[in-house]
């Protein structure tokens, strides 16, 4: 243990390890909320001075063994999830090297199935208690287990946009698509936390993602075209560093936009049965479901009054309308309440709600006739 | 197809559509519905809607009901019964002044302005009494209206039709 701490990058950690079995040792897989009081570490990641001293670590607890020799999938590394342990400790440098490589599958997996990630796939730990706060807050400044939820819903959200802008807009394949996505959240979300450089006063979320994305992209192709990349060398250019590139896209953020619009509204009709089911108005669901969404989504019929009147054993009509006036109340306030998680500010969230309207008027109006 | 597949796949107007419609607050109603409504309005007992909005009706209803051999109780006996109370018709007619504007009312004000309409006509019809100040020409195109509506039924149509005939003949 003492060889191993040895190598261990952080003071704190060092005395940590030299007092755990072997058999406990844990990795640190650095996600986005990675912090240490090293300089060594300050150094590598470049973002001196930037690095809250005051959030814990996320750690894993498996044996080394299985680390080595076993992908992670997502459920896997959700069941290893052991938030009762306090302390962090560091692996070997032969284990510390397959950082990377566990970054990347677990944003694979993040990438395939992140709605997967839910407070209910993470064995035992139950359901988070969701508040208001912005997820792009709750992932840089968060608890571990609320940033890594937060972390899940919010990729759920964007990356169908960003796969969209790269496969319709940028032109890439769909498996060139989503190699560069897993790389885009290994590399510069988890590894490089790029949410916790959010900032509300540089634009809206979205925007700054597709314009990480997009730069990260113009990187990866000029390190691509400037050397031969060694698997063991992952790092990129410091894109930041770079000049703009020219934006080669600026006719189609439209379908990133209209894509990110469409998740929101998915999550909303989501967020809104699943609210009538457990709060037991099924009949508030079907009547809005009858009389919204199924004749807009689906071109049927709404369904007469009536009916629903029969169905739910009301007593009136106007029972029946004020019911789904209820429903429409109730979907505004989700939609509200999904695009705040992406929002900074009550002042983003109106612009949003405008720009959600705005945006699928332009991309019905720009529609080839 | 699931509801949130649906909304991947819907066309941008639809999605817009969505966010419109969910902004609404006024109610937007089908034939049918309207039919329902009617229906539903006609078969209710008329004493406690009248008291919902206006307790000085109310007190006027209960006061009628009070005399010997009178056997209306819902709005649609005393709209359509060959021998219908005067003073009901009155009374039915002031309720739906009240439905077309009262801001606590849920009824659509067709479902009043029909009302409104065959009372006068039912009055006019089988009672030979003026219940209304509006001129002939008024009328006319009142109880018209009311006829080209799909959702009334044969009882209210009869009612207006005969109202109809009633100024023809004046």
């Amino acid at each position: 243990m003492e060889g191993d701490g040895g190598e261990c990058e952080s003071g704190v950690l060092r005395r940590e390890a030299t007092s755990l079995p072997k058999k406990q040792q844990e990795v640190n897989l650095g996600l986005s909320r990675y912090e240490s009081t090293s300089n060594t570490d300050t150094a590598r990641r470049g973002d001196a001075g930037k690095l809250d001293e005051q959030n814990p670590r996320v750690s894993l607890s498996l044996p080394p063994r299985v680390l080595l020799e076993r992908p992670l999938c997502l459920r896997q590394f959700a069941a290893s999830l052991d938030s009762r342990r306090g302390g962090c400790y560091f692996l070997p440098v032969a284990v510390r090297k397959t950082i990377p490589m566990r970054a990347k599958r677990f944003s694979r997996s993040l990438c395939r199935g992140g709605a997967a990630l839910s407070s209910e796939s993470i064995g035992g730990f139950g359901r988070f208690a969701t508040t208001r706060w912005s997820l792009v807050l709750r992932v840089s400044n968060g608890d571990p287990e609320v940033a890594r939820q937060a972390l899940s819903e919010l990729l759920a959200t964007y990356l169908p946009a960003l796969r969209a802008h790269l496969v319709m807009g940028l032109r890439f394949s769909e498996d060139r698509a989503e190699d560069l996505l897993q790389s885009f959240t290994a590399d510069k979300i988890l590894e490089q936390g790029l949410l916790r450089l959010a900032d509300p006063t540089r634009g809206r979320f979205r925007s700054l993602l597709l314009k990480a994305l997009q730069n990260y992209v113009f990187s990866v192709a000029r390190h691509d075209k400037a050397q031969k990349r060694s698997p063991a060398d992952r790092r990129l250019v410091d894109i930041d560093s770079q000049p703009e590139p020219a934006d080669r896209s600026h006719a189609l953020p439209d379908i990133y936009d209209v894509t990110w619009g469409r998740e929101v509204l998915a999550r909303t009709v989501k967020n809104m049965r699943a609210e009538c089911e457990q709060s037991g108005r099924d009949e508030v669901w079907d009547i809005f479901q009858c009389r919204v969404l199924a004749p807009i989504l689906g071109s049927a019929e709404p369904v007469p009054y009536q009916t629903l009147v029969e169905r739910h054993g009301l007593t009136s009509p106007i029972q029946a309308s004020n019911l789904l006036l209820t429903g429409k109340r109730m979907f505004a306030r989700i939609l509200r309440g999904v695009v705040a998680e992406y929002s900074s500010s009550e002042e983003e969230v109106e612009a949003e709600l405008r720009d959600l309207k705005d945006i699928f008027a332009r991309a019905e109006a720009g529609r080839p006739s | 197809m699931h509801s949130t597949d649906q909304v991947r796949r819907a066309m941008a107007s639809s999605l817009a559509d969505i966010i419109a419609l969910s902004g609404e607050q006024e109610p937007t109603w089908l034939p049918e519905d309207l039919g329902a409504m009617l229906r539903h309005q006609l078969s209710a007992p008329v004493e406690p809607d009248l008291a919902k909005f206006d307790s000085e009706l109310a007190e006027r209803w209960r006061t009628l009901a009070a005399q010997e051999h009178f056997r209306w109780t819902r709005f649609g006996e005393v709209l359509q019964s060959q021998e219908p109370p005067l003073e009901g018709l009155r009374l039915v007619k002031a309720f739906a002044r009240i439905l077309r504007s009262h801001p606590a009312t849920l009824l659509p004000c067709d479902i009043a302005a029909v009302l409104y309409f065959t009372s006068i006509a039912a009055a006019l019809a089988r009672c030979n009494e003026r219940i209304t100040k509006m001129d002939d020409a008024s009328l006319r195109r009142g109880f018209q209206w009311g006829l080209d509506l799909p959702w009334i039924d044969a009882d209210v149509r009869s009612v207006l039709r005969e109202g109809l005939a009633w100024l023809e003949r004046e």
